[in-house]
């Protein structure tokens, strides 16, 4: 059987068409991602690309100065943020909400047989540790607080209602050297309690440990 | 006429949902083919209203016209040589030279038509 030419072009026609447009689907794709083919285009195409550059450039600079400007606020931030850290844990030792740890100084008060101690040399002493910058006290162990109170009832001291004994071990966490001055200063608690004929032991402990709360 | 259609609809709508593309290295000797085929496809339309065509002359004309174009091309990437210029060229001029003779005798069997009318 003899086909008809006509058969014959239009099936290679087909053919044509058929890699024609795959040819354009692979040229269409790459203009796409290229962009243009001329030299004018190219040229146009580069120009623009360097005007969005610039721009881009630019951009970045400003974005780098916001950068810049930003990480001071946060440095100023969390600097900021640390000392207030700093200022709340120094509060919560000195009111005794928060355990301590630190070079500290144990004193040992030991009273002769029969000797009462006053409730006021116990106050004088706590007002002088204080003032040498005390981070905290403790007396028998038990942490002096916010709202602690020392009250002599007799011949009895007790500490927010806690009855204490002689010998009396009083634990201070602070300044070593300045609280030591304070305590051995001339008509100062040292002296006072050798008049009274107290003995007084001073130690220093460079692992010592009061811990939260006591009595509040 | 209707075959033509039929034949550029189906090539479009094959062409168009094929799941494949030409790889792009291939993509300029796929052109020198097609340009090469175009000039086949002309040669034999001519052949066709000088009612000379030949199948064999034309399928062989139309493979391996297509096959030597994209090989010269090739072959001319391979020696730095734009050697695709010259088949561009000659399948250029050729299809111009085809389409101006097929334009001479639809012209004429259409005159001739009218004056036998």
């Amino acid at each position: 059987m003899k086909i008809k030419p006509g058969i014959w072009i239009a099936f290679s026609f087909l053919i044509i068409v058929v890699l024609l447009v795959l040819q354009f689907k692979t040229r269409e794709s790459l203009l796409r991602e290229v962009g243009p083919t001329s030299t004018r285009e190219a040229i146009t195409y580069l120009r623009t690309l360097n005007e969005k550059k610039e721009s881009l450039l630019k951009e970045i600079e400003k974005l780098d100065l916001r950068i810049l400007e930003l990480n001071e606020v946060s440095i100023q931030k969390e600097d900021f943020e640390k000392s207030l850290n700093q200022e709340i844990s120094k509060w919560e030792a000195l009111l005794g909400l928060k355990g301590i740890t630190g070079t500290g100084l144990v004193i040992t008060i030991i009273p002769q047989k029969n000797q009462i101690l006053s409730v006021e040399t116990f106050i004088d002493l706590v007002n002088d540790l204080w003032g040498g910058g005390a981070l905290a006290i403790s007396i028998n162990k038990s942490r002096l607080g916010w709202n602690s109170f020392l009250y002599q009832s007799g011949t009895q001291l007790s500490i927010s209602g806690r009855l204490i004994d002689s010998p009396y071990l009083i634990e201070v966490i602070g300044p070593v050297e300045v609280l030591e001055s304070v305590l051995k200063i001339p008509g100062g608690f040292e002296e006072k309690m050798l008049i009274q004929g107290v003995e007084l032991e001073m130690s220093v402990n460079n692992k010592l440990i009061i811990a939260a709360g006591g009595i509040q | 006429m209707i075959l033509f259609i039929l034949a550029l609809t189906i090539g479009i709508v094959v062409g168009f949902y094929l799941p494949w593309q030409i790889p792009l290295i291939y993509s300029k000797y796929v052109s020198i083919a097609i340009v090469a085929a175009l000039d086949s496809l002309f040669g034999g339309l001519r052949a066709d209203l000088e009612n000379n065509f030949d199948n064999r002359v034309f399928i062989s004309g139309f493979i391996l016209n297509a096959i030597i174009a994209a090989f010269f091309a090739y072959l001319g990437d391979r020696l730095g040589l734009d050697l695709y210029l010259a088949a561009v060229v000659v399948f250029g001029v050729r299809i111009f030279q085809n389409l101006a003779i097929m334009r001479r005798l639809i012209l004429n069997n259409y005159l001739k038509n009218k004056e036998r009318k």
